[in-house]
């Protein structure tokens, strides 16, 4: 077993086995509440596996690290030839690491607060199956075989938010996730075959990027490529403007909403451009791109994140957010290097896995407790209540908001940080680099403002509870508090343990094939490049969230919704911006507006784009209806007459 | 050396040794319809139909390959080929095709169970064996009159099954409407083979076929042209191919709903393999496609039937309420996806060869297809009964939570006709998509191939929001019936799960079926063309 | 006796199938329906009949493919009667224009 890839199929090999067993036990009654046995164990084993991956590829010497596992060919036609193959490199190893170790916590809060569903089995089993999926997507070393992976997710997240089938607002938020996400597939699975056409008809990624970056395609195809990749990126990582099915994904269960949030799905996106960024490195059009779209989700869904009353869907904005900060880094990979992007990227996703499912788990604790209210409006005041639930969101709240110190100051650190190098080395983008540097910066201070709002009106001020609550009203118990606590320790201390002094994250990733390949595209030494640490940049970024957080204390430590009478207008708009019909209601008048009536413009456009386009095909439809009249002989006559139309066209064609 | 006159009689006697399999399925028909006066119970018939599927499996497992090598045995030593003489020819499909027939004959007579009653169990059964007959004969035969004789042992059965269960309007509405509109179809086939054997002089399929490309090198003839769009015009009825659908979602609706499972997958099969036999696909003349010529023509023709296929199944199917009639419109949007691969296939320049046949891509997606929509019939079957009716899609609604093993069968077919990876129906796609994609970009079809693939993801895009409808529904909707209580058949679930079973193997695994269509449509070597890509 | 030659019996066809197909789309009565489609039917089998008697290369099978067809268009005609007269048996009439339930 020193083979490190045996060890990745091992921990691939495990969830999957778990998934069959948990939907075995769920047959049968008695055996179904233990379906979490299987499940967690898997988890936690992969979790051990992948630490022995990562630390087997930390021990490798050599200026490139990959593990291949042997190729069992799984599909051939032509000249597509899909290996079922396994990579393990530094980016892979890393994922999988964050992954399984965070999906382990996130399982064994479900055996608390899952305990007595109803569909308790099929619960672990697609949880397991997700894991799966995420994993194969990670370890895949071709494209189609993440898209396998990639696809399993989106079905399993399909599942999950719809677990609540019963209930109609998780149904739908089910097929939104679904239709909106496969939306973007279908322009990643276009670019896959632009690439597989240009790149010599290669899928396994060495072998496609070593074509690519060889015999480079012209630029609009290339570009043309990157973002119909990117497409799918979008769509999974819910990036403008396909982010809208995220914040209702929050209908699915708690665990599956830190699950989907925090460590996998939405990841997938950051880690496929990861992964591809010897090909995006060519092209400098879709790297800006690329910024632009994710400096403009995080200043828009930060904005929108202000004044949620749904504690979850705070929390599911500032994933969108988040995500933004991550697809900005990426991004500017041309004009810095491709291991430094790369590595404030991973750092970010590592990071963010950490607190956000922390901050997800310690909101599903409050609601657990609050009888299922998740409305802060509602409840306040509880840290006397939750003593230990309190310290931990505080823990990821400020590492979210970016407290110095903390794990999410140093990866959001050091995102800026590339940011402003691109818009100073940005060549012709440098304006645009310096635009999205700018919005990073905005966005840093309303993320710790909306961070600290959700923080002080659910644990300041006077002690309220919904009479939902009844007898829950109090701290969970240990079973749900231990990963809470995991985690949190997770959030306090992921940072700094690994950059950016320690360069544990960017002395592995720059030995990644993938993106040794792209730093040989850029002419970048490699070696000399470590992230170095911007004290300017840090003071200014501490600044704005000590700033932010300054604020929402100023305004909500009496954990009462207080709103400013000359922002009330603009506090509404973001509050309210899912209901369209609201647009309407006289609030185009001042001009201070216009930045909010813009956001839910936005909304309310793809919303109808999305409509008319729906409604198209119905249309058609129904214009063809009435073929269908039921007589035999119109049936008759317009056989005829259609193959009367071909007689005439084809004999006319070949009579001129 | 044997004389053209020996072998051709050789061959004509040795021809009935490649149809043993067929001629014991016909016999056993004939014993059923005898059985059916002398004993008439339902056990006895389904027990004699099966013993008969089994033998004629047995037969055919025995011959193995070996009926091939027989077959080129004949020509040993002579310069003739035997694929312009045979009226029987054991290569290229015929194997594949028998398997194929042979295995739906068994799906079909478990679905068969709940329908048929004592009284009408012989005459139902025997020509549900005829028809599977019918349908293996389709892959071998090499000659006019036989193609059209087991064309009809598909047909004729067909409308004596819709007609059997006399029971109300609805199904002998659709009896009617299918009778009358299918024989219209037989009627125009006829008259294109009168037209292309007025052209040739002969019947046998390779002869004319080679007749037509020695003739076509540089011209069409316009007779020719009419003769192969009537053909064409009556297969797309067998497949429902636009404008010829008409009769398929009344039929799918008022029909039972096992023998529309029938409708829904000989027909487009038998359809599908007589159109690339016709074309000329599987085995190649030597001087290139009979009707490709300098023209386009023809592919063009397929082109724009593909798209307005698939376009108009899906808006349709996304208006339905009635079940049966949503599958069939998701059938007529099947047709048009699997129409890419005859596209491809009969519209490659004759300077080039292809790494994928374009065939085999349609013959993945055609049993991927028959695996998902003949068990998601099977399904139907199965919860359908007396006090709950299985009719509309909302009749559906709560069996997810009192059904939850056939629900979850019903959503893995569903997900395979969405095409969701992992299932049968991704694995045909992508090979269809791939066959579009890979195809030369130069003239005569240039870019066309990538817009017809465009079109398909959209359509397929389309046609997702249909299936999931139901799956919300099966899940989500509470019942509109109390359940009922009463003994369900079996042997309808049991095929459903074969079907399951195939659904996600074939889709995990596509090389388990991907391999024997690719052998089964070997690429042919064009000559002038170094590059030959060889395949085993 | 006065030879006409191949192309006389190609317009004879050809306006036998016109024939046949008017019949068919506008006839209401599905035997009037049954019989165009049978004009049709032997359109075709004119056509084989007489390209086997003017085609040089003289073959049997246009012969025996007339005969095959004129035995399956009686087979037909038998089911199609049992058809139409279970179809009369619930609808009182032949007349197809009653036989729009199944449509949209």
């Amino acid at each position: 077993m020193s083979d490190p890839t045996n060890l990745a199929l091992l921990a691939l090999g495990l969830p999957l086995l778990a998934t069959i067993l948990a939907a075995v036990m769920g047959t049968c009654s008695t055996l179904a509440k233990w379906a979490h046995l299987p499940v967690v164990t898997a988890f936690a084993g992969s979790a051990i596996l992948a630490l022995l991956v990562l630390s087997k590829v930390m021990q490798a010497t050599g200026s490139e690290v990959a593990f291949l596992s042997t190729a069992q060919t799984w599909f051939h036609a032509g000249n597509l030839q899909v290996d079922f193959q396994i990579t393990v490199d530094p980016l892979s190893a890393l994922m999988l690491m964050t992954v399984t170790f965070v999906g382990t916590w996130i399982a064994v809060f479900s055996v608390g607060y899952m305990h007595d569903d109803p569909g308790y089995a099929r619960y672990f089993s697609l949880m397991a199956l997700f894991v799966f999926s995420m994993c194969l997507l990670i370890l895949a070393s071709d494209l189609l075989l993440l898209v396998a992976g990639w696809e399993g997710v989106g079905l399993c997240s399909y599942l999950l938010i719809g677990y609540y089938y019963a209930k109609p607002s998780a149904a739908a938020a089910a097929r939104k996730a679904f239709l909106v996400t496969r939306l973007g597939d279908v322009g990643m699975i276009l670019g896959i075959f632009l690439f597989w056409q240009a790149g010599g008809y290669h899928t396994n990624f060495d072998k496609l990027f070593a074509h690519i970056t060889a015999n480079p395609p012209d630029s609009v195809t290339l570009t043309t490529a990157c973002l119909l990749l990117f497409c799918g990126a979008i769509g999974k990582s819910a990036q403008f403007p396909l982010y809208v099915w995220l914040p209702d994904a929050m209908e699915g269960p708690t665990p599956v909403s830190a699950l989907i949030h925090a460590a996998t799905m939405v990841t997938a996106g950051v880690y496929l451009l990861a992964r591809a960024m010897p090909l995006f490195v060519l092209s400098p059009d879709a790297q800006i791109v690329v910024a632009l779209i994710g400096g403009f989700t995080a200043i828009l869904s930060a904005f929108i994140a202000l004044a949620q009353h749904d504690l979850k869907r705070v929390l599911a904005y500032s994933t969108v957010s988040q995500l933004g900060y991550m697809f900005m880094a990426l991004g500017a990979g041309g004009p810095v290097s491709a291991n430094l992007v790369v590595t404030a990227a991973i750092f970010h996703v590592f990071t963010h896995a950490f607190f956000k499912a922390l901050l997800f788990l310690s909101s599903g604790s409050v609601m657990h407790a609050m009888g299922n209210v998740i409305d802060m409006r509602k409840f306040g005041g509880l840290r006397t209540l939750m003593p230990v639930t309190h310290i931990t969101f505080l823990c990821g709240a400020a590492a979210l908001a970016g407290f110095p110190l903390l794990s999410g100051f140093w990866s959001k650190d050091l995102i800026i940080d590339m940011v402003y190098q691109a818009s100073e080395h940005g060549g012709s983008h440098a304006t645009l680099y310096g635009l999205v540097f700018l919005t990073a910066l905005v966005t840093a201070f309303l993320t710790a403002f909306y961070t600290f709002r959700a923080y002080f009106l659910t644990f300041w001020g006077e002690l309220r509870t919904p009479p939902e609550a009844g007898h829950h009203a109090q701290e969970s118990p240990l079973g749900l508090l231990a990963p809470l606590i995991v985690l949190a320790f997770g959030a306090v201390l992921a940072g700094i343990t690994v950059e950016p002094f320690a360069h544990g994250f960017s002395n592995l990733l720059v030995k990644a094939p993938s993106v040794v390949l792209a730093n040989s595209v850029l002419h970048v030494e490699a070696e000399a490049t470590h992230p170095h640490f911007d004290f300017a940049l840090a003071g200014i970024s501490t600044l704005l969230a000590l700033s932010g957080m300054a604020l929402a204390w100023w305004h909500y430590r009496t954990g009462i919704e207080t709103v400013p009478a000359a922002l009330k207008s603009v506090y509404r708009l973001s509050e309210n911006k899912l209901y369209v019909d609201e647009i309407f209601n006289g609030m185009f008048v001042k001009p201070a507006e216009w930045l909010a009536v813009l956001s839910r413009l936005c909304d309310g456009l793809l919303d109808g784009v999305a409509r008319v386009v729906s409604f198209i095909p119905r249309l058609i439809g129904a214009l063809l209806k009435p073929l269908q009249n039921g007589l035999v002989q119109f049936y008759a006559l317009g056989m005829v007459l259609g193959l009367a139309v071909f007689l005439t066209v084809v004999v006319v064609r070949t009579s001129q | 050396m044997k004389s053209l006159a020996d072998v051709q009689n050789a061959l004509l006697a040795g021809a009935v040794h490649f149809v043993l399999p067929e001629v014991v399925l016909v016999g056993t028909a004939c014993l059923l319809f005898v059985l059916a006066v002398v004993y008439p119970r339902r056990t006895a018939a389904v027990g004699l139909a099966l013993i008969g599927l089994t033998w004629a499996v047995a037969l055919t497992y025995s011959v193995g390959s070996g009926e091939t090598t027989a077959f080129w045995a004949f020509v040993e030593g002579t310069p003739y080929s035997p694929h312009l003489l045979a009226a029987i020819d054991p290569t290229g499909l015929a194997a594949l095709i028998r398997w194929l027939a042979l295995a739906s004959g068994f799906i079909f007579v478990l679905l068969a169970w709940p329908e048929i009653q004592d009284h009408n169990a012989g005459e139902y059964l025997g020509c549900l064996l005829v028809m599977i007959a019918g349908s293996s004969l389709i892959g071998r035969v090499n000659d006019l009159v036989s193609l059209f004789l087991a064309l009809e042992m598909v047909s004729i059965p067909t409308y004596v099954l819709l007609y059997l269960p006399l029971r109300g309007r609805g199904e002998q509405e659709a009896a009617v409407k299918y009778f009358l509109l299918s024989i219209l179809s037989s009627g125009v086939l006829l008259f294109g083979f009168s037209y292309l054997y007025g052209l040739t002089g002969t019947t046998n399929l390779g002869a004319l076929l080679a007749v037509l490309s020695a003739a076509h090198q540089h011209a069409i003839t316009p007779m020719a042209l009419i003769a192969i769009l009537m053909v064409i015009a009556a297969f797309g009825f067998r497949i429902s191919a636009v404008p010829f659908q008409f009769y398929a979602p009344d039929v799918y609706q008022g029909g039972p709903t096992g023998v529309v499972a029938q409708i829904a997958f000989i027909p487009k099969f038998i359809g599908f393999v007589a159109l690339v036999r016709v074309l000329g696909l599987v085995i190649r003349p030597q001087d290139g496609l009979p009707f490709e010529a300098s023209t386009t023509l023809i592919p063009l023709v397929l082109w724009v039937m593909a798209i307005v296929t698939m376009t108009f199944g899906n808006v349709l199917a996304l208006l339905q309420d009635d079940l049966k009639r949503l599958l069939a419109y998701s059938g007529i949007a099947h047709s048009g996806y699997m129409l890419i691969g005859i596209v491809v296939a009969c519209g490659l320049p004759g300077n080039s060869t292809p790494a994928l046949s374009g065939v085999d891509a349609t013959l993945f997606y055609l049993i991927a297809y028959g695996l998902m929509t003949v068990g998601a019939f099977a399904l139907i079957l199965y919860w359908n009964s007396q006090e709950r009716p299985i009719r509309t899609i909302d009749n559906l609604g709560g069996l997810g939570e009192s059904h939850p093993l056939s629900a979850a069968l019903m959503t893995v077919f569903l997900f395979s006709l969405i095409g969701m990876p992992m299932t049968a129906g991704f694995a045909g796609k992508f090979m269809l998509f791939v066959s579009a994609f890979e195809a030369p970009v130069e003239p005569p079809m240039q870019n066309l191939y990538r817009i017809l693939a465009v079109v398909a993801a959209v359509n397929a895009a389309i046609g997702a929001v249909y299936y999931l409808r139901i799956v919300g529904v099966m899940y989500l909707r509470d019942p509109l019936h109390p359940v009922s209580s009463a003994r369900r058949a079996v042997l309808p679930l049991f095929a459903a799960c074969l079907c399951a079973i195939g659904t996600v193997a074939f889709g995990v695994y596509p090389r388990l079926i991907a391999d024997s269509t690719q052998q089964a449509t070997p690429l042919v070597e064009v000559p002038g063309n170094a590059a030959v890509v060889a395949r085993m | 006796m006065v030879e006409f030659g191949f192309p006389a019996f190609l317009v004879l066809s050809a306006f036998l199938f016109a024939c046949g197909l008017t019949c068919l789309a506008t006839k209401r009565n599905a035997i009037g329906i049954l019989m165009g489609v049978e004009l049709i039917l032997n359109a075709a089998n004119l056509n084989f009949v007489a390209a086997a008697r003017f085609v040089p290369t003289f073959r049997l099978e246009g012969q025996v493919f007339a005969v095959l067809v004129i035995v399956l268009a009686a087979a037909e005609a038998a089911v199609a009667l049992a058809i139409f007269l279970n179809f009369y048996n619930n609808h009182a009439t032949v007349n197809v224009e009653n036989a729009t339930d199944l449509k949209g």
